[in-house]
């Protein structure tokens, strides 16, 4: 019936009972008692009478019969309630050591009959108690080890994501290298285009530096007279010479403007007088195109500004205005305080701008298909430097169109404070 | 300018290119100056060394010393240090300018942009006879 005692407490539990024995009935009766299930070499009572038994494997089983063997000994000799007491007092003991309840429905069940039913049943309870915590803690122990087992299955795909993040990143870190080398390359092509430019600009001023001069002191009789048609041709030669270092000149500029190196020598300027300059300079231009050219100048409060730079950028919206004029048309410059800001407008009755080019007017290089029937000269670079120009003096420029009516462009400068 | 406006003046024209030196030289026999002519550094000491010119223009693309350079030794020797300098060059590069200026150049002429007129105004107005 105690089949269910495990090995280790049978030992604990008959040591115990064995324990009481020799201690209530004598370790002789005792050694009797066992004798029985014993060889005498298993049993030895030492120097102070204690009676050890070694209670070998084959014998483990055996446990059950030999305590009651031993129980009816005690019951006999010490008493029934003493007895209890007794195996009480072992039940205690084993609590102690195995709360789980382990090997205490046995003792229970070694109680004499007749032991009071209500402490039997609190024992019992105890017990069932001590057996539910075990098993809770069993369960316990399940769920932490399913617990565990899915941690390390998160931890196992975590590390597996943060192997592939790993990954990427070198991939990322590679490509970024990549481009690095790549933008730096591309820096410095361009900045070796920059400089082929400049070089082939000022190569390509030095002969035309020379024709002009030849062809000024041709003009100024200083190497004798020509006649009037030599002269005129010469004039024609001139004028091609000259269109031919703007081209040059705006080419620098423009390479200038992207490099963000365009210079600038800021003073007080009356921009009545730079227009004044400038419409003169073109007079002679806007009367070979059989255009009029009006300009009535007002004095004006002075802004600051690179003369030589607001002087271009004055002269080329004027020069475009006549290059884009039909014969008969009117050209119309004014200036004007505007708040805090001086106004100047290019109003002209020209081809216009086709509206599906706009957008385009300010970019380098760009002409509207309109104006390159119209006009072989130009560069689409001159509208890109001025619009520079203007913002670099703080100020706006901006336009209004309608293809074959004409264009107004307008500039506003801030006024010298 | 007048005719033989700039007589008795001395001007050292410093050009490597024989072709625009003519043409300046031409122009300016009608003005009667003392010219000097030098087509580099070396040159431009040589004449340095015996003469005393009123003024000095100065192309910057030289072989040898460049005219920043020859610029900065007229600047530092105090013998040649007052006369003036007048750049004249096909360069006009917002850095060439300012450095132009730095060194101690009065003026600093683009050639492409300017006829022998031009020039000839702008050298006038140095020697103060405009």
């Amino acid at each position: 019936m105690n089949s269910d005692i495990p090995p280790r407490l049978a030992h604990e539990f008959g040591d115990a009972v064995v324990a009481l024995a020799a201690d209530q009935i004598g370790a002789r009766r005792a050694r009797e008692v066992l004798s029985r299930f014993y060889t005498e070499d298993d049993l030895q009572i030492d120097r102070k009478g204690r009676l050890t038994c070694n209670l070998p494997a084959p014998h483990e089983q055996h446990v059950g019969i030999i305590v009651r063997a031993l129980i009816g000994q005690l019951e006999d000799s010490i008493g029934r309630k003493k007895l209890t007491q007794q195996l009480l007092r072992i039940f205690t003991d084993l609590e102690k050591l195995h709360p789980d309840g382990q090997g205490m429905a046995s003792v229970v069940a070694l109680l004499p009959n007749g032991y009071l039913e209500e402490e039997r049943l609190r024992l019992l309870s105890k017990v069932d108690l001590a057996r539910r915590v075990k098993d809770q803690t069993w369960e316990l122990e399940k769920l932490n080890d399913e617990l565990e087992f899915r941690v390390a299955q998160r931890t196992e795909s975590l590390q597996k994501l943060l192997d592939e993040k790993v990954k990427t990143e070198k991939v990322l870190k590679a490509q970024s290298e990549e481009l690095q080398k790549a933008n730096t390359e591309l820096r410095g092509l361009d900045q070796a285009k920059s400089d082929f430019i400049s070089v082939v600009a000022h190569q390509l001023r030095t002969p035309l530096a020379a024709l002009k001069w030849t062809l000024s002191l041709f003009n100024s009789g200083d190497v004798g007279e020509f006649s009037d048609e030599q002269k005129q041709y010469m004039k024609k030669m001139a004028e091609t010479n000259d269109h031919m270092i703007k081209l040059v000149n705006d080419l620098l500029d423009a390479n200038s403007v992207e490099a963000g190196q365009l210079s600038y020598y800021f003073g007080t300027v009356q921009v009545e007088e730079v227009i004044e300059d400038a419409v003169e300079e073109l007079a002679a231009f806007a009367k070979t195109k059989e255009v009029a050219l009006a300009y009535t100048k007002l004095p004006l409060q002075a802004v600051t500004a690179d003369a030589e730079r607001l002087h271009a950028a004055l002269q080329n919206l004027i020069d475009n205005a006549i290059k884009y004029s039909r014969p008969g048309g009117t050209i119309a410059v004014t200036a004007e305080i505007a708040g805090l800001m001086l106004r100047v407008s290019v109003a002209d009755q020209g081809i216009g701008i086709p509206d599906e080019q706009k957008s385009h007017v300010f970019e380098r290089f760009f002409r509207a298909r309109n104006a390159i029937k119209a006009e072989n000269g130009g560069t689409g670079l001159g509208l890109f430097i001025v619009k520079k120009i203007i913002e670099d003096h703080g100020g706006t420029i901006r336009f209004v169109t309608r293809e074959n009516s004409g264009t107004t462009f307008t500039v506003e400068l801030p006024l010298k404070k | 300018m007048k005719e033989k406006a700039l007589e008795g003046k001395k001007i050292l024209w410093v050009e490597d290119d024989m072709f625009l030196s003519d043409l300046m030289a031409k122009k300016l026999t009608k003005y009667a100056p003392t010219l000097f002519h030098a087509k580099n550094g070396d040159e431009v000491f040589s004449v340095l060394e015996k003469e005393k010119p009123d003024l000095i223009v100065l192309d910057v693309l030289l072989p040898g010393l460049n005219g920043f350079e020859i610029l900065k030794k007229v600047k530092s020797d105090d013998a040649t240090k007052a006369i003036p300098v007048v750049l004249l060059s096909n360069l006009n590069q917002k850095s060439d300018i300012e450095k132009g200026a730095e060194l101690g150049a009065k003026k600093f002429l683009v050639k492409a942009l300017l006829t022998p007129d031009d020039i000839l105004e702008e050298v006038g107005k140095v020697l103060g006879v405009l």
